[in-house]
């Protein structure tokens, strides 16, 4: 009988050792021997003790560090085969500390490379997708809550329609009604969208809301692969 | 006209009370600076007049090979000093200070001696050698300024850098603001230094062009031409040391190298 092949994975990642922990000094490197794989559509939560190499790991995954030894395939191709700009685009990374630029939050939006010019609609889309009003457009952008900024962070790299998202603890300075505003967002873009989502978190109730794979690292190591619901009880044990 | 009066022995030592005031304001208040000024007026006359009879030979012995390695001992001097300005280490400063002072002081001490000027011989070290120290001296400071205010301002704006970089601008393009900021600082001394040239004070050339005899027309023809040399050199120094700097902070790739940020 002839067994239907697995999907190609959209983003792999194979022995890869490398990676800083910026929250060391001096900076070290951190993942030895990370290998795994993304599918499209997934949604994978990346847990770990402070310095395991969470953060490292999605700098890899972007293109922001190299690896020293392994290979991250995107789509099939070593991501160092894409132009790396354009891989960026492809893959979105929204870092822990939201940064908005002075202006409005239209103005934030329309910050594109390439002066790439966008629509009024589209822009008032991409806000009503992270669940905010259009009115929020000529908003000071410094104003705004920390989960607004969060969520117009989102918007910002949704509007370049990305393959994935990667979210490095998009909530740890946010209180907990904001959390579940935002884990409830990327849990809509994974399973309405179809966005792939790969977030780093130590928070147990987004690891739980969001469902999916979990990866557990510890000194650079993945020491375990799990689904959401036994890697949300592991949490909350340890806790 | 009068005969200028020159400064003989007599009126150096006349002078040392000036110097004598400033102490007995520091033991009177404890200032604690009683050591620093007695070596800082040592050294003066010292480093002063060993210029000076340097100065001496090297106008009489004419030669345009000395003329050229005084400039270049000038030159590797500047470099050490505009990379010990830095706060934070950056691999290969001393190359890219050299190449940024070299580039930026030749092409305008080059442009005011020899378009300019026309110095005949091209070389005259009369001419060379103090337009050369004041090209270099200013380059130096604006070079230094801008890779110390563009080491800050990434330190402080890293996540904002790296949100550009994210959203897939290039390296360049995410550092940008940051760029224009330290050439600002590097040229903002000497735009106010234009905009405040004869109203408050006369500045140095010019006053010892004046008191050497020069006629006062004449001090401040040099003085407008020294202005907009001490511009240019700054600007081009500025510039390219960091253009070249960049090249450090950034990979072919855009990526920010974090190792240099620590």
């Amino acid at each position: 009988m002839r067994t239907q092949p697995e999907a190609e994975p959209i983003l792999a990642c194979h022995d890869v050792s490398g990676g800083y922990a910026l929250d060391a000094e001096p900076l070290r490197e951190v993942l030895k021997g990370i290998s795994f794989q993304v599918r499209a559509g997934d949604c994978y939560s990346i847990t770990g003790p402070s310095g395991s190499g969470k953060s490292a790991l999605l700098r890899l995954l972007n293109r922001f560090e190299d690896p020293i030894q392994g290979e991250i395939r995107f789509r099939g191709a070593p991501v160092q085969s894409y132009d790396p700009l354009e891989l960026r685009r492809r893959i979105a990374l929204v870092l822990q500390q939201p940064v908005m630029f002075h202006g409005t939050v239209r103005e934030n939006l329309l910050r594109r490379p390439g002066g790439e010019q966008l629509s009024e609609t589209a822009l008032g889309q991409a806000l009503e997708e992270v669940g905010l009003d259009c009115a929020f457009l000529v908003r000071n952008a410094m104003e705004v809550s920390g989960g607004e900024k969060q969520r117009i962070s989102i918007a910002r790299s949704l509007l370049g329609q990305p393959d994935i998202i990667l979210l490095d603890e998009p909530t740890s300075a946010l209180d907990a009604r904001s959390l579940h505003l935002v884990a409830d967002l990327i849990g809509q873009l994974n399973r309405v969208r179809g966005l792939t989502v790969i977030i780093v978190t130590h928070q147990p109730e987004m690891i739980h809301r969001l469902g999916g794979r979990v990866l557990f690292l510890d000194k650079g190591h993945i020491i375990r692969e799990t689904d959401a619901e036994e890697a949300a009880r592991i949490l909350e044990e340890a806790q | 006209m009068k005969p200028i009066i020159d400064v003989g022995t007599l009126h150096l030592v006349l002078a040392l009370f000036l110097v004598l005031i400033v102490l007995a304001i520091s033991y009177r208040e404890r200032l604690g600076l009683e050591r620093e000024l007695v070596i800082a007026t040592g050294r003066t006359f010292l480093q002063l007049f060993a210029v000076g009879y340097f100065l001496v030979v090297l106008f009489a012995w004419d030669r345009w090979e000395l003329v050229l390695v005084t400039l270049f001992l000038m030159l590797g001097a500047a470099t050490w000093i505009a990379v010990g300005r830095l706060k934070h280490p950056l691999p290969g400063a001393h190359r890219i200070a050299l190449v940024s002072l070299a580039a930026g002081s030749a092409i305008t001490l080059a442009f005011v001696t020899e378009v300019v000027i026309g110095v005949d011989p091209w070389y005259d070290p009369r001419y060379l050698i103090p337009i050369g120290g004041m090209i270099l001296g200013n380059a130096m400071t604006g070079a230094s300024l801008a890779g110390e205010r563009f080491q800050g301002e990434l330190r402080a704006r890293v996540d904002e850098v790296e949100t550009l970089l994210a959203l897939g601008f290039s390296g360049l393009e995410a550092v940008r603001d940051l760029y224009r900021s330290a050439i600002r600082a590097a040229m903002i001394p000497t735009i106010n230094a234009m905009l405040a040239v004869g109203i408050v004070q006369l500045p140095g050339m010019m006053t010892g062009q004046i008191l050497s005899g020069t006629s006062p027309l004449i001090a401040v023809k040099y003085q407008a031409l020294v202005m907009l040399m001490i511009t240019c050199a700054v600007a081009l120094s500025s510039f390219l040391f960091l253009r070249l700097a960049l090249r450090r902070y950034l990979t072919p790739a855009h990526q920010l190298r974090r190792s240099l940020i620590q």
